[in-house]
């Protein structure tokens, strides 16, 4: 049994939940247990899915290593003083508050960990856009 | 860290059919790195002993591990009339 078991019966024992609670609890711990290591890890691909909402049109599909993302701000850290500026003053001048040097790859990680919950969904009356990870 | 080995590249229209071609990259690695390898070895005795020398080794390395890392994407555009498809494994 495991420890979260435990705590849930001992929380139903001391009066602290319902039956019908610990029972729904249960089933989440024992469906967390059962589900495949690889789905809970971590995205490998960004995939950006375009669809004409009339037939005919251009459809997109691209899929994207999230790995990619890692080289590219290993490569920043590398990059000529100069160079990071100008590419700093060109994402500022498109109105992103966004700085080069403040990229660290442990935020990386958190931020591809936390794309895999992400789905963004554009719909408009040509086409709709989609992006998510997987 | 593997640095692509297939490129598959679809081209297609409707009236004319669509073909495949698969681009074998593994075959060219071997003959890169023999080329790159002379050139390589004499750059990392070299450029270690200046200060953006190391930056140069450093960012190197980083761009093999870009290579690498486009393993998996893929692009593909369908159009009403044309089919454009690469894919990089």
């Amino acid at each position: 049994m495991s420890e979260e078991s435990k705590k849930i019966l001992e929380m139903l024992a001391a009066g602290k939940i319902s039956v019908a609670d610990a029972e729904k609890l249960l089933n989440a711990v024992q469906e967390k247990q059962a589900r495949p290591r690889g789905s809970a890890g971590k995205p490998k691909y960004l995939i950006v899915n375009v669809d004409p909402a009339q037939a005919g049109g251009d459809k997109v599909n691209i899929r994207i290593p999230l790995q990619i993302l890692r080289a590219g701000v290993k490569l920043a850290s590398v990059m000529p003083a100069l160079a990071k500026t100008k590419l700093n003053e060109a994402i500022h001048e498109k109105g992103l508050d966004f700085d080069l040097d403040k990229i660290r790859p442990e935020d990386i990680e958190n931020l591809i960990e936390a794309m895999g919950e992400m789905t963004v969904d554009v719909n408009d009356h040509e086409q709709t856009v989609r992006i998510h990870c997987e | 860290m593997i640095p692509p080995l297939l490129c598959r590249l679809t081209l297609g229209s409707k009236p004319r059919g669509r073909f495949s071609l698969w681009l074998p990259l593994f075959l060219l690695w071997p003959l890169v790195f023999l080329l790159v390898l002379p050139v390589l070895l004499v750059l990392m005795l070299v450029l270690p002993w200046f200060q953006e020398g190391r930056l140069w080794l450093r960012a190197g390395a980083c761009l093999y591990q870009a290579l690498c890392s486009c393993r998996g994407l893929s692009v593909d555009v369908q159009g009403r009339q044309d089919l454009v498809s690469i894919a990089i494994d």
